[in-house]
């Protein structure tokens, strides 16, 4: 039995080798090996479901999960990924009480706060989310899932200003994904949409296969083109500068009507034709993209 | 918060889970449908979002204060001065001045509700989509518009 496990380990240790380099293929062979020898063993299993969650087909991850789950109702890592998994199908209320129960089991957990806390800014709980990170930080200052959660909760409340919690989050994770996630999403919220593509482009070169990545870098790309340049304002302050600009368009319209109607008709045209554009290329561009 | 209160479940209170109607519709909503029209969507919203109890005092205070400021305006003469400015009579340009007071509503609504919206941006959420609130609050709002309208004009 002691050879049957240590063997099972190996497996499972190869399978974790691959699975960490997002090799996917080589842990799904490696997995397909261990099972054959060892069908019921759930870290194998638990692999495995970690392997198909990575590859999206978050079914059979939740699947193969609650058979890890029926074997060995205390697997940790197992009930972690069905936390994900509930969460990514909107399953909240389900997936907090696993988090409350994997939290009452190991309440020092600083990474099980940083996840709860991510939930609950999810469910717009914000004061819960920064209380959470909060706690966590406690047990473990340099946790990066509570300092992620951090540092979104503070861009949350503050937006541009000075981020103190993203600064901690770059400063202990330099190299963190996370990182450049609360970053990005901080620039953005900024309106520095720029810096933002740049910033994200470096990730993206440092881990081309992250398909979340692949998709922010679109996303900047779309923003930053070059014929979305004259909307940068409605980027920025988003509906205030809508409102602003319908408030100037009348004010400036009907004043030129009287004062100099030759000039009046041109720029009504320009206004009409720039909030027009505002509209429809923001979602064509999406398409052509 | 002690321990045992932040380990107690939040999301098992909601019959659905808390979100948002995207703000696009707010916006739309307050365009078309005045300060009513952004008070019904932000009510929608307040009511996804479990608060409605909390909310709903106030965002009818804030529609109220619209009308009054309104009101007060047009008893100082200010709506007639501005009316003037723009050309066209008072009537003529009730439309716009509700329209301005609709978009200071939803600023002022969006402010109360800001939280929210930040947190459902940097968590990556994606608002739900306004079709229903936004259709309901633009009839609604566009209806109190036309009343207040004819009211203003038969009273004043």
């Amino acid at each position: 039995m002691t050879d049957q496990t240590s063997n099972a380990a190996i497996y499972a240790e190869q399978a974790f080798y691959f699975i960490e380099r997002r090799r996917l293929d080589d842990a799904r062979r490696v997995l397909k090996e261990g099972l054959h020898h060892f069908p019921q063993d759930p870290d194998l299993l638990f692999h495995s479901a970690q392997v198909d969650w990575l590859a999206d087909h978050n079914d059979a991850a939740e699947a193969t999960a609650r058979q890890v789950l029926v074997m060995s109702p205390h697997h940790a890592p197992a009930r972690q990924l069905l936390v994900s998994l509930l969460t990514e199908r909107g399953e909240f209320a389900d997936a907090e009480l696993l988090l409350i129960e994997l939290l009452r089991e190991y309440p020092e957990s600083a990474d099980l706060y940083g996840r709860y806390s991510r939930l609950m800014l999810r469910t717009l709980h914000l004061d819960k989310a920064e209380q959470l990170a909060r706690e966590g930080l406690r047990y473990d200052p340099e946790d990066s899932q509570c300092l992620l959660a951090a540092a979104l909760c503070e861009t949350a409340r503050s937006g541009a200003r000075p981020n103190e919690g993203l600064a901690k989050l770059l400063k202990a994770h330099p190299e963190s994904l996370s990182g450049v996630h609360a970053l990005v999403v901080a620039l953005v919220d900024a309106g520095r949409i720029d810096e933002a593509h740049r910033l994200a482009q470096g990730a993206l070169r440092a881990d081309p296969a992250n398909e979340h990545l692949v998709s922010l870098v679109r996303e900047l790309r779309i923003q930053n083109h070059w014929s979305m340049k004259p909307l940068w304002p409605l980027q920025k302050w988003g509906w205030g500068a809508s409102a602003a600009l319908w408030v100037i368009g009348m004010v400036l319209i009907r004043g030129l009507s009287k004062s100099a109607p030759d000039v009046a008709m041109p720029v009504a045209l320009g206004w009409l034709a720039y909030c027009v554009y505002s509209w429809v290329w923001p979602p064509l561009i999406r398409k052509i993209l | 918060m002690s321990n045992d209160d932040l380990l107690r479940p939040t999301l098992s209170d909601y019959r659905k889970p808390p979100a948002l109607y995207n703000s696009t519709g707010f916006f739309v909503s307050a365009f078309f449908g005045g300060p009513v029209g952004a008070g019904v969507y932000a009510g929608a919203n307040a009511w996804r979002l479990g608060r409605l109890p909390r909310d709903l005092p106030v965002i009818a205070a804030i529609v109220a204060a619209a009308f009054v400021a309104l009101l007060e305006l047009h008893r100082a003469g200010a709506l007639d001065v501005l009316a003037d400015w723009l050309g066209g009579s008072l009537g003529g340009n009730l439309g716009i001045f509700l329209r301005a007071f609709g978009m200071a509503t939803f600023g002022a609504i969006y402010f109360l509700h800001r939280g929210f919206y930040r947190a459902a941006q940097v968590s990556g959420m994606k608002p739900m989509p306004g079709w229903v609130p936004g259709i309901l609050a633009v009839v609604v709002g566009l209806a109190a518009n036309v009343a207040f309208h004819g009211w203003i004009l038969g009273h004043h």
